[in-house]
């Protein structure tokens, strides 16, 4: 049966050989359509909208010059105090919102790390709010964050505070989307940090104990060096995530009252999809991305995130 | 089927990891490479199954040029260092799995599956998965698919490194009992001397991707050709000492008496280290002997350094000078610090090249 | 003896009680509104209209037969279920394509793909949305499910390519080379050895992608107008310029909610290696 196979199976050595050389283009064939959409979906719009830039693109105006018009548009960036206002809120609901999500995390994982009864079921419960389309999560805590209707208030009404106006007052709308942007996405950083401290190994907390170390001792010098890379992960997955934050604030605020929520995302959608500046709005886009970029690169160097991701490889 | 393998280079890249490797081995031999790891034995192992491709150079099985040809159509076997076990399979479904792809039909399959599993001893674990048994009995499950379908050469990539020695010792003798048996060529990839030695019936040594020296598991002890193959084979390691040749033929020694007690015969035995050139002179720890009291029959002297008796023989270290030494002795009742007079068996020294 | 171990025991019961409230405190915390949305979503207006609000109720199905008949909920359902399903199934098939590639092959460059993947992850869709928006009504593919299904097989790429790359590591390259030599080329080894050990990875990789997709608003409002509308769009609809429509909202969350919920509680033991790119198991 094998003799058969074999010779059947019987080439000469030639076309083999070039057959066999042709498993060297395999990995190409295997990456083409990765590599096809990436750049005509991903890529190429990218570029274009680099050349948007430069133009005064403004469809809805049949009187400005849509032509090229070089640097202008990025001089008005500059120059543009609403932009870097939008910055500002970007950047301190991104602080308030990673900050607090990590710090509950790591709490609630070293809580719920132990054999009690019903903490499966509470873990499973927890995990849902980043299931949830965000912008249901923005309906519903609008909802519930009614000034007179909201259950929030009945509540908080119940042990004696409040009312509060939520997202509707200038001094508590930036901590009412940051609370939302929390409930939402601690359960992302629980799971994560959770997983970690689960796969840790035994022995270094025993020798702690032996060594004497106290709870807190123990926390600082064992746990939570040996959790760094993956809180460092879990951390830079979050800050992605929460510069780009849209759907909730949309929801909830649209970036009122007074543009104390106007964030980065809500004010570029507003230039380009309520004035449809295009060529302004692309502009915009670019320095975003590029602000963006400076931010995340600076985290994965202070970090050191690719070393993290790279040992897990050698591994 | 014999196996030739011709000039075959593998290059990743910038880096040459196989140079030129060469070696003809017989229908129904098994043949170790032997090396440190990085050696390339087992990528030359790889190219010999078609998982890897040389950048040069030809393989042969039953005379046939197989080097480009694909892995399924060698029609060989091979066990691998980590089993390469099918987890979502059975037990049975990983032994039947190489005769269901070349479309044997389902009774004959179970025959054969039930005749190499009692063979192999593991019938009672047909039914279970992979990672529902232990280590050894995986071993021998990988082992059992390899063998269910005759292959007409069978490939070992460092098979039972991940066995605890006492097993790896069992399945030692079992594999070549059972391989002796089958009368299949054998390519068994090794960095153990010890299963080298014991079921080799010619070994290569490689380094650096060479071919250092060919020769059977007694000859390689005997007479290895050079410093790398002498103090990789055999434990303790081969007593060598630097060399020069003089200008009249003979060698220069740090231990002048080696030199003056080496026979001419081996001056010459050695292909790889011509008189001339720069080589060591070595004897094995066992053919040095140590005499106590009549210091006239012995060789040399020397102060033990330390005795390390393990129960069968006795390592002793010796101090000559600078030089240091070890023998190994049956029963001795020296000590640390004493002084003895050493024996050296003459015709066991030999000429080791550089 | 006896007496400080009975303290010993004492003290740890009342250790473990406070503990034990505090993790109940912290799930309700995450848990209330969600249990909020789904009552509120079986509530009348005039029920969730009312102060204080209201724990007991008749059930009412009002919300869900509204939102079906005069919101063109049943259309954005059928949009977003095609849309997220094709784009979630490309993406899988030529990701886990490219991911068979670069675990398997030596290819050059892991770092910069590291960095390009997560470069697409963290661009603001809003930055691509100009130029799809003006190459979509250029080509008319404006307002159709194509340009959306184009734009979310985008996003899932990286993620299954980064997270299809750890899965198919994890499997020993021997298994696969066993097959190959036990008979197989590598296409078939591919089918018979390596997919059926994947199929896990695959589905809670499936899962992740589709549920991104499914959740995705920004572009689908912005890259549609009517025929092409997907539920968020439809969902986010329920607020009118003076006041909210309670109801409609909360079902249409329930409507979208629901489907992620079930199949990632499913698929919860591979969740957070897919989370995270791959980077911590779960």
């Amino acid at each position: 049966m094998a003799e058969s196979a074999i010779r059947s199976a019987t080439v000469h050595a030639g076309a083999a050989k070039a057959q066999r050389a042709g498993e060297k283009w395999a990995p190409w064939i295997l990456l083409a359509p990765t590599l096809v959409i990436m750049n005509v979906v991903g890529v190429y719009p990218l570029l274009h909208s680099l050349y948007i830039s430069f133009t005064g693109a403004k469809p809805t105006d049949p009187n400005a010059h849509q032509g090229w018009v070089g640097l202008k548009n990025y001089a008005e960036v500059v120059s543009d105090g609403q932009f870097w206002h939008a910055v500002l809120v970007t950047g301190g609901f991104t602080a308030l919102s990673v900050v607090s999500s990590l710090v509950l995390a790591v709490l609630m994982a070293i809580l719920f790390n132990r054999p009690l009864p019903g903490f499966v079921l509470m873990r499973s419960l927890i995990l849902i709010p980043m299931l949830v389309t965000p912008i249901a999560v923005g309906l519903i805590w609008r909802i519930m964050m009614m000034p007179e209707l909201g259950v929030l208030n009945y509540l908080f009404g119940i042990v004696g505070l409040g009312p509060f106006q939520w997202g509707s007052s200038r001094g508590s709308a930036l901590a009412s989307v940051v609370l939302v942007d929390v409930w939402q996405w601690t359960p992302f950083m629980f799971i994560i940090i959770f997983a970690g401290l689960k796969s840790l190994p035994r022995s270094p907390f025993e020798s702690a104990q032996i060594d004497g170390a106290s709870g807190w001792q123990t926390f600082w010098q064992v746990t939570v060096p040996m959790l760094k890379p993956v809180i460092v992960i879990a951390v830079l997955l979050r800050l992605i995530d929460a510069i780009r934050t849209y759907d909730t604030i949309y929801i909830i605020t649209r970036g009122g009252p007074d543009f104390v929520t106007d964030v980065v995302s809500i004010y570029l959608q507003r230039v380009n999809f309520r004035f449809f500046d295009l060529g302004y709005g692309s502009a915009l886009s670019w320095v975003t991305m590029l602000l963006i970029l400076a931010v995340v690169l600076i985290f994965v160097n202070l970090s050191g995130f690719l070393r993290i991701v790279n040992e897990k490889e050698a591994r | 089927m014999s196996v030739q393998i011709k000039n075959v280079e593998k290059s990743f890249g910038a880096l040459k990891v196989v140079k030129g490797v060469s070696v003809d081995i017989a229908d129904g031999e098994f043949f170790v490479m032997l090396g440190p790891s990085g050696c390339g034995k087992t990528t030359t192992l790889r190219m010999v199954a078609g998982l890897e491709l040389p950048t040069a150079g030809e393989i042969r099985i039953g005379g046939r040029d197989v080097t480009y040809e694909e892995p399924r159509h060698r029609d060989i076997a091979m066990a691998f260092q980590d089993y390469g076990l099918y987890p979502h399979l059975s037990l049975r479904g990983n032994i039947e799995f190489p005769l269901k792809v070349r479309g044997v039909p389902e009774a004959e399959r179970r025959t054969k599956v039930e005749s190499v599993a009692q063979k192999m001893g593991i019938s009672h674990l047909l039914d279970r998965k992979p990672g529902q048994i232990s280590g050894g009995q995986r071993q021998r499950v990988a082992l059992a698919r390899a063998l269910v379908r005759n292959p007409r050469v069978f490939l070992m990539d460092e098979p039972l490194s991940a066995l605890d020695a006492k097993l790896r010792a069992t399945m030692r003798t079992e594999i070549k009992k059972l391989v002796t048996e089958l009368k299949i060529t054998t390519i068994y990839v090794t960095h153990d001397q010890i299963e080298a030695m014991s079921m080799a019936d010619r070994i290569a040594v490689m380094k650096d991707g060479d071919m250092v020296q060919i020769a059977s598991p007694l000859e390689m002890y005997e007479r290895p050709q050079t410093k790398f193959v002498a103090e990789f084979i055999g434990s303790p390691a081969m007593n060598l000492l630097p060399a020069r040749a003089r200008p009249d033929g003979r060698m220069a020694c740090d231990l002048p008496v080696l030199a003056e007690l080496l026979p001419d015969a081996e001056l010459t035995a050695n292909p790889v280290a011509p008189a001339k050139m720069a080589a060591y002179i070595g004897i094995r720890p066992e053919h040095l002997s140590l005499v106590e009291g009549g210091e006239g029959q012995a060789d040399f002297e020397a102060v033990v350094d330390l005795v390390e008796p393990l129960g069968q023989t006795t390592n002793v270290y010796l101090n000559v000078g600078d030089i240091r030494m070890i023998a190994v002795v049956d029963r001795t009742r020296v000590q640390a610090g004493q002084r003895v007079g050493v024996k050296v068996r003459r015709e066991a020294l030999r000429l080791v090249a550089a | 003896m006896s007496a400080t171990l009975a303290r010993h025991k004492a003290r740890e019961r009342r250790r473990a009680v406070t503990l034990w409230l505090l993790a109940v405190s912290v799930t309700v915390f995450f848990f209330f509104p969600v249990y909020w949305m789904f009552s509120s979503a079986f509530k009348t207006d005039e029920v969730s209209s009312t102060f204080p609000p209201v724990f007991t109720f008749a059930p009412s199905m009002d919300n869900f037969v509204h939102l079906f008949l005069e919101a063109e909920a049943g259309k954005a359902l059928w949009n977003s279920f095609f849309i997220v399903t094709i784009a979630t199934l490309l993406a899988m098939i030529a990701g886990t394509m490219a991911a068979y590639a670069l675990a398997r092959f030596d290819i050059k460059g892991k770092n910069a793909m590291a960095i390009e993947i997560l470069s697409v992850r963290m661009l603001p869709p809003i930055v691509s949305v100009i130029p799809l928006f003006m190459i979509a009504r250029w080509l008319g593919i404006f307002d159709t499910p194509w340009l959306l299904i184009a734009v979310y097989t985008l996003s899932g790429l990286p993620f299954v390519v980064w997270i299809m790359r750890v899965f198919i590591q994890d499997i020993p390259q021997s298994v696969e080379e066993a097959a190959m030599i036990d008979g197989c080329g590598r296409i078939e080894a591919f089918w018979r050895v390596t997919l059926p050990l994947l199929l896990p990875g695959l589905a809670a990789t499936m899962v992740i992608v589709f549920m991104f997709a499914w959740n995705e608003f920004l572009l689908a409002s912005l890259l549609t107008s009517s025929d092409a509308k997907t539920l968020p769009v439809i969902a986010a609809n329920a607020i009118k310029p003076k006041a909210i429509a309670f109801g409609l909202a909360c079902a249409a969350g329930v409507i979208m909610s629901m489907p992620v919920i079930v199949l990632v509680l499913m698929m919860q033991k591979y969740l957070v290696q897919g989370l995270t790119l791959g980077a911590v198991k779960g």
